[in-house]
């Protein structure tokens, strides 16, 4: 690609791009005024030019689907970012969509899927002993709509055993890399859906899907420079999703920038049938002309202690981030938190969702408690709470709601977060975002990012937000470096069950 | 007076008490492997841990029985009731 491609032209552009409720059958209208001249290397297009691209005919859905797969024959071994690459089945498809009039806001993009999303005929495993062998016979709810827009899925993305941590093979042996430190293992890529990050951050795919309980999109949207979007819960379908925590868990794009979530968030939200979860709530809005909306009458919300970062570099970043966001139009406040912020989103409420990890896992604890491999700690401790503790826990779910709801959002319209947890234990929705670099003991820079929340079904309101920083900053462009030939697998650390437990979602 | 917080020994017999009211059988695992994903004595260790942090917190606190109903999904319920 030429090196002046003009991606903030793009993004004013391709408003106009819009996705509509029934994906299967929409025709999106794109416009894109500043697709670039020379398209030298087809992997660093974002997901809204690779369709606008293919739908003017610039590129075919097989030339963008043979670069990717080029680059993942080429750093694969070094990344591990996949449980399972479909190249030849990602081939007959892209010829396939080639032969048709594009029709889907995703037509002939090649996106990769976390492995805990079934896939008809495709093995899901989740990472975990358990479901080694298991082929499901319907794709989840997610996974039918991405392909009903169009979408190509070069593969299944490696992942935090059953999305615990980071990716790991089941006995906690370290697989995925963070794209920007390959050689550096030990530096996390984030987790759970590590493969998916690491997918798009190294240009392995346009775009990726993941899943969310305590941070699992956010965290490696991060740690890998990408846009992630944890939706409301009941936004997007859960239907045919390996659960983690059934009442927890989200499903959203970790993509390449703000637009690009966008399109993704629009193909895979709305009501499901298959999942009740998902129904009598309010209308998705047109998140992709949302993006461009300048978010002049938002309050950001910052809370307590948000840039005294014992981190200088982070802290340095956040304040000019809020900086940006002021020039930008956007109020920026210091809020106070609600009442009892520390106890109800402390990890000791976190663990009321441990029950209902172990619930449905039960048949396989009596089976054999080795197939949890080195995750097994938090399966068992949801055995040991109390039905009354549990139903206090949900209790305190409300209150939480209550306080963010009513005093939190009284003193702002979107607010900053330093732990995605507590919206997830509530189900709002979190936006991440890159924000600067840093430098690493490696020799390599690392991002720095950052995560906004929103009240409920509040998705656009972010997206703005993302939107015009991203129009105005340019760390959401910045690409890793390839990789060194390959590591041996043999050098890769392993996380220890203390580990995974401290660090599970 | 509060009662006696248990020892670990009583707190084992509770876990292995519980364990076996479901069926679930620890002995599968080794005693003490640092090598293996999980042992039982890393297990118990963690379960104890957890038995003595998360439930008397929870139980110590009390939300307004009628201003706060359990909810099981918190941002669904904020658009189905408000």
């Amino acid at each position: 690609m030429s090196a002046g491609i003009d991606r903030r032209a793009f993004l004013a552009g391709a408003s106009a791009l819009a996705v509509g409720g029934a994906v299967a059958e929409a025709r999106p209208r794109v416009h894109a005024a500043a697709l670039p001249e020379a398209i030298d290397d087809l992997t660093e297009l974002t997901l809204a030019e690779t369709a606008t691209a293919i739908r003017r005919g610039r590129i075919t859905s097989e030339e963008t689907v043979r670069a990717h797969l080029e680059r993942i024959e080429r750093f694969e071994s070094t990344y591990m970012a996949f449980n399972t690459v479909l190249a030849e089945q990602a081939l007959e498809r892209a010829r396939r969509l080639d032969r048709r009039r594009p029709s889907g806001p995703l037509h002939g993009v090649p996106i990769v899927v976390k492995d805990n999303y079934w896939t008809k005929g495709v093995e899901t495993t989740a990472n975990s002993y358990i479901f080694e062998g298991f082929v499901p016979d319907e794709d989840a709810t997610c996974v039918a709509r991405l392909l009903g827009a169009g979408a190509v899925i070069l593969g299944k993305t490696q992942m935090g055993p059953l999305a615990t941590t980071r990716a790991t093979t089941p006995d906690g042996v370290i697989t995925t890399v963070n794209a920007w430190t390959p050689s550096t293992p030990e530096y996390s890529p984030g987790g759970s859906s590590s493969g998916s990050a690491t997918a798009v951050a190294g240009r392995l795919a346009c775009s990726s899907i993941g899943t969310q309980t305590g941070g699992s999109i956010t965290n490696p949207s991060n740690q890998q420079n990408l846009t992630g979007l944890k939706p409301t819960m009941g936004r997007t379908s859960l239907y045919g999703v390996i659960p983690l925590t059934y009442t927890r868990d989200h499903a959203g794009p970790l993509a390449r920038d703000a637009l690009d979530a966008a399109i993704m968030t629009e193909v895979l939200a709305g009501p499901d049938p298959k999942d009740p979860r998902t129904q009598g709530l309010p209308r998705v809005p047109d998140l992709v002309r949302a993006v461009t909306r300048r978010p002049r009458r938002i309050t950001l919300g910052v809370p307590p202690g948000y840039t005294d970062d014992d981190d200088d570099a982070t802290a340095a970043a956040r304040r000019a981030m809020l900086d940006t966001f002021a020039e930008l139009g956007v109020r920026v406040r210091e809020i106070e938190l609600p009442a009892e912020w520390d106890l109800l989103t402390s990890g000791t409420f976190n663990n009321v969702r441990l029950p209902e990890r172990t619930e449905p896992f039960l048949p396989y604890l009596k089976q054999d408690l080795k197939l949890f491999g080195v995750s097994l700690n938090s399966w068992m401790q949801g055995l040991f709470l109390s039905g009354d503790e549990w139903l206090k826990g949900q209790r305190a779910k409300h209150v939480l709601l209550t306080r963010v709801l009513d005093d939190l959002f009284a003193q702002c319209d979107a607010v900053l977060q330093t732990d995605p947890v507590p919206f997830d234990i509530i189900g709002l929705p979190e936006l991440a975002f890159p924000i600067g670099f840093e430098p690493h003991e490696s020799g390599n820079e690392v991002p720095i990012g950052a995560i906004v929340g929103a009240p409920p079904f509040a998705e656009d309101r972010l997206l703005s937000l993302a939107g015009a920083y991203q129009a105005a900053t340019d760390w959401h462009l910045r690409r890793p470096a390839d990789p060194a030939p390959v590591r041996a697998f043999a050098t890769r650390p392993r996380l220890t069950a203390e580990e995974v437990e401290r660090l599970t979602q | 007076m509060p009662p006696t917080p248990p020892t670990d020994a009583e707190l084992d017999a509770l876990i292995l008490a519980r364990l076996a009211l479901l069926g679930i059988d620890l002995e599968q695992l080794p005693l003490s492997d640092p090598e293996a994903p999980a042992d039982r004595t890393r297990v118990m260790r963690s379960l104890r841990t957890f038995l003595r942090s998360t439930p008397p917190v929870i139980s110590d606190y009390s939300p307004s029985v009628q201003d706060h109903p359990p909810v099981l999904y918190p941002a669904p319920h904020s658009a189905w009731t408000r």
